[in-house]
């Protein structure tokens, strides 16, 4: 066991680093495919949408092989990984069968349109399906072990990773990280000045509960925990205020932003109505735990596109998660220096070294920019003999437009500038365009052009896109598809393994104390993301 | 952490829980939206004798060393 205990820190002992592994696994397996000519996206799929039992039926029926591939890979992935951690994996594999079919019901109760009318989507349904059954029975112990919430999550997010560029991160970053630090500072003062003079607690049990209100939730208060030497019941305290309070702002904040994101297409009227961009800033800045903040999050992206997730990853994920160990070092020495009882002869002594930064970092996040930086390389790098082609009858789609177009390129005249590049094919009724074409390219194309000619030359602008055409819907959307997977498991997780008659044992003052935080976070988090940084966010897609 | 680790610390001692699994039954909740097996709680544990939440280099007066066998309690 010494041995054991020595060696436990290593690349495959922790659920961070196998996120990581697992991640990757997935972003090469795609890319693999692509390489070879071919695509995972006919594999990695999620149930559609259906009105009819009929429809159900044929979506299932088609799509069954590909759902035995996902969780053939989700199964033997995540139990050769626990079997390596020195779990036990035969409890585990046979609640992964359970979790998984629960998690495709999920997915299929929120394709249903009686669903969609309710605007209720697959992260919030298995949130509620799963608290239902969880606080009604008791979960055997063999489902529990398959109640994995961090890990899944922690895998979705490296796979995130390759769908958010490392430019945006790069440029991002700062802004997320001024609003974060604003907050975290604000809220944490609030919770622990709360906690150490209204009530009265003592400033270990403070520190613990506002960390979890102003870094990263349970993990922030386990992490401060053994940095200030809290006592073992600071700890259950802060674990379970912290969930209870996560779980009602997933509830409260999807609420919210439901109501104050306009509908999809329409402009903003209200002055309280906000993008999906700020909505998913202003989670990051009060949420308490990262899969709590994607239960909110994913919710909003099944209505309006990733920018509420994109946003949300930012600040929480960037702003946020990956300052606990500084939080940490900081912490422990003012414990050691203010904190701590000098009385006390025969209790434990010792520092904690600057190391401390570095073993608290949550390392998947090192997944997360690997995974990002790989993508945006590959994406940079387009071949140079692409030829993008787009039909001369066709349909032009966009996030804000759809047009059916027929245009006639026999009499065209081609800019002679572009007499190299662009091309007319009659025989196969397509324009061409060799490389990626620019906007002044299409611009230049366009002058010459008639109304339908410009609809036709916008679809070739798009599919001039070697991203766009290619990269996105053969290797971008699978990975998508497949963490999206990872999160539904993981909010079914969430309300499985939440049992209120379990964490509703605290005294009031803890909880008061961090509540008092919850109303100065909530309403700045709003403020910092819709009023003060608001243009940023709203620029995010 | 700084320099080596003492030989009597928290790491080595019979009062220090840090196995993951216990953890996560005596910490009530804690797999909700957390977890024992990841960097945040890293190598950290509960001690028994103080009943504190506490890094592996901590050492104190009331060490005893762990069994030979180091049976996961």
């Amino acid at each position: 066991m010494a041995e054991d205990r020595a060696g436990r820190r290593t690349l495959f002992s922790t659920e961070d680093t196998w996120a990581i592994w697992l991640g990757l696994l997935v972003i090469f397996s795609c890319l693999a495919a692509f390489w070879a000519g071919g695509t995972l996206k006919h594999l990695a799929v999620t149930p559609g949408s259906w009105s009819t039992f009929a429809e159900l039926s044929a979506d299932f029926v088609k799509k069954a092989p590909a759902f035995g591939a996902v969780f053939l890979f989700f199964f033997v992935a995540f139990t050769v990984s626990m079997k390596i951690m020195g779990r036990e994996i035969k409890q585990f594999m046979i609640g992964f069968v359970v979790l998984f079919l629960g998690a495709l019901a999920v997915f299929y109760l929120a394709g249903w349109s009686a669903m969609k009318r309710l605007d209720l989507g697959a992260p919030l349904l298995a949130l509620v399906i799963g608290m239902i059954i969880g606080n009604l029975r008791t979960m055997p112990d063999w489902l529990k072990a398959a109640l994995r919430t961090e890990y899944y999550i922690k895998t979705g997010i490296v796979l995130l990773g390759a769908t958010l560029p490392m430019t945006l991160i790069a440029t991002a970053g700062p802004v997320a990280f001024l609003q974060a630090t604003i907050v975290s500072v604000t809220t944490w003062l609030t919770i622990f000045l709360a906690a150490t003079r209204i009530f009265g607690l003592d400033p270990r049990f403070g520190a613990v509960l506002g960390t979890g209100g102003a870094v990263c939730g349970v993990s922030g208060s386990i992490a401060i925990g053994g940095a200030v030497r809290a006592e073992k019941d600071h700890i259950a305290i802060g674990i379970a205020v912290v969930s209870v309070w996560a779980i009602v702002m997933i509830f409260t904040l999807a609420f919210l932003t439901k109501i104050m994101i306009p509908p999809l297409g329409a402009a903003a009227t209200e002055w309280w109505q906000i993008s999906p961009g700020e909505a998913g800033a202003w989670v990051g800045t009060s949420e308490y735990a990262d899969a709590a903040g994607f239960a909110v999050v994913a919710e909003i992206a099944t209505t309006y596109g990733d920018a509420a997730i994109n946003a949300f990853t930012l600040m929480k994920v960037i702003g946020r998660d990956i300052w606990i160990g500084i939080w940490a070092f900081i912490l422990s020495i003012v414990s050691v220096v203010y904190w701590e009882k000098k009385s006390d002869a025969d209790g434990p002594t010792g520092r904690v070294g600057i190391g401390v930064v570095w073993q608290r970092f949550p390392k998947f996040v090192l997944g997360f920019f690997a995974a990002s930086v790989l993508m945006s390389l590959i994406a940079a790098a387009p071949p140079v003999d692409y030829v993008g082609r787009a039909p001369v009858d066709g349909t032009f789609k966009s996030d804000a437009q759809t047009y059916k177009y027929s245009a006639d390129f026999t009499d065209y005249t081609v800019p002679p500038e572009l007499g190299e590049r662009f091309s007319f094919d009659p025989a196969d009724g397509e324009i061409v365009f060799l490389g990626e074409m620019s906007l002044d390219q299409l611009d230049l194309l366009s002058r010459n052009a008639d109304a339908e000619q410009r609809w036709a030359l916008k679809q070739l602008h798009r599919s001039s896109s070697w991203f766009e055409s290619e990269l996105d819907p053969e290797v971008i959307t699978p990975i998508k598809k497949l963490r999206s997977w990872a999160f539904v498991l993981c909010f079914l997780c969430i309300g499985l393994s939440t049992r209120f008659a379990d964490l509703l044992t605290f005294g009031l003052k803890p909880f008061w104390a961090f509540t008092i935080g919850v109303v100065v976070n909530v309403p700045l988090g709003w403020f910092l993301s819709t009023q003060v940084f608001d243009s940023f966010w709203s620029a995010l897609r | 952490m700084t320099g080596a680790r003492p030989t009597e610390c928290c790491a080595a001692c019979a009062h220090f829980v840090d196995d993951p699994r216990e953890l996560e039954r005596r910490l009530t909740g804690l797999t909700i939206l957390s977890s024992a097996w990841g960097d945040t709680r890293g190598d950290q544990g509960l001690c028994e004798a103080h009943a504190l939440f506490l890094q592996p280099v901590m050492t104190c007066p009331r060490f005893v060393g762990r069994p030979p066998t180091g049976a996961v309690r």
